[in-house]
């Protein structure tokens, strides 16, 4: 096995169900997800697209597995960024468990060329993804893509505890 | 001391702040900070070659991470009869998106002010 992969592991107080829409629908993806909209049948060989406001998609790949609600994993290639759009695909594997009223997220980003620009980029990236994710199903806080300096007073546009 | 428990009975807050606790506890150690550089500079390593080059005893760095472990800044995953460790950075972001920018968005915007309060006094 490739030590270039990420584990990442969070706890939310939504059911799975919940969580699958979070991860499955566009309407909730661009409110956390770098504010793009996911588009995809999430049928396994079916593609997925993550489409940028402007319609461009920044990420693409083909689904894998579509277990509703406890299992999905598509292939992952990153369009966004020019350095990484050549990387060979790699591949993200999200797993739902119910535990008590909430779900425990696991989430394994793996089949990543060891120093690869994608493998950078994801690293940085899904701590956020999932947080965002996280904070918009339990507090209903959407993510604020406007830059600070943009928004007249950032720390009142900031999600706040809820 | 187990931040998710409070999740499991449905109070979403209470777990929130009890996250924050458990991961600011854990950072106040020099020692779990350094293991959290080494997991992010590669990712996956065993105990042992987390202990390497630490200068501590294996038993030692083992309850530092059992620490990092509990407050989730450390995920394992069994690989044969190895313990692989991960850094989790989820409780990082999320305690950064839901508290610390809040101080640091303020920060930003008395910046910002005090730069525009010098232009305007060199356009005096």
């Amino acid at each position: 096995m490739s030590k270039a992969e990420f584990i990442y592991m969070t706890v939310i107080a939504a059911p799975p169900e919940q969580v699958w829409q979070g991860l499955t629908t566009a309407e909730f993806t661009e409110q956390y997800w770098h504010a793009t909209r996911v588009r995809s049948e999430f049928t396994p060989g079916a593609t997925i697209e993550f489409l940028n406001p402007d319609g461009s998609a920044g990420v693409a790949g083909e689904i894998l597995t579509a277990d509703r609600p406890s299992e999905l994993s598509y292939t992952w290639r990153f369009l966004r960024n020019p350095e990484a759009a050549d990387d060979p695909a790699s591949r993200v594997t999200f797993k739902l468990e119910a535990i008590g009223v909430g779900t425990r997220l696991t989430v394994v980003h793996d089949r990543l060329a060891e120093d690869s620009a994608t493998a950078t980029m994801v690293s940085f990236g899904w701590p956020h993804v999932i947080a965002g994710l996280k904070t918009l199903l339990e507090t209903g806080t959407a993510v604020d893509f406007t830059a600070p300096e943009e928004a007249d007073c950032p720390g009142q546009q900031r999600a706040t505890v809820a | 001391m187990q931040p998710y428990s409070c999740i499991i009975k449905g109070n979403h807050l209470a777990a929130f702040y009890s996250t924050m606790d458990a991961v600011f506890k854990a950072l106040a150690d020099p020692t779990r900070r350094a293991l959290l550089d080494r997991l992010l500079e590669r990712q996956g390593q065993t105990l042992t070659e987390l202990v390497d080059g630490l200068g501590m005893r294996r038993q030692s760095v083992a309850k530092h991470l059992a620490v990092l472990e509990a407050a989730s800044l450390v995920s394992c995953q069994w690989q044969g009869r190895e313990k692989l460790h991960y850094l989790n950075p989820v409780p990082i972001a999320e305690i950064s998106r839901r508290w610390l920018e809040r101080f640091s968005g303020q920060r930003a915007k008395a910046i910002l002010n005090l730069r525009d309060a010098l232009q305007e006094k060199e356009h005096e």
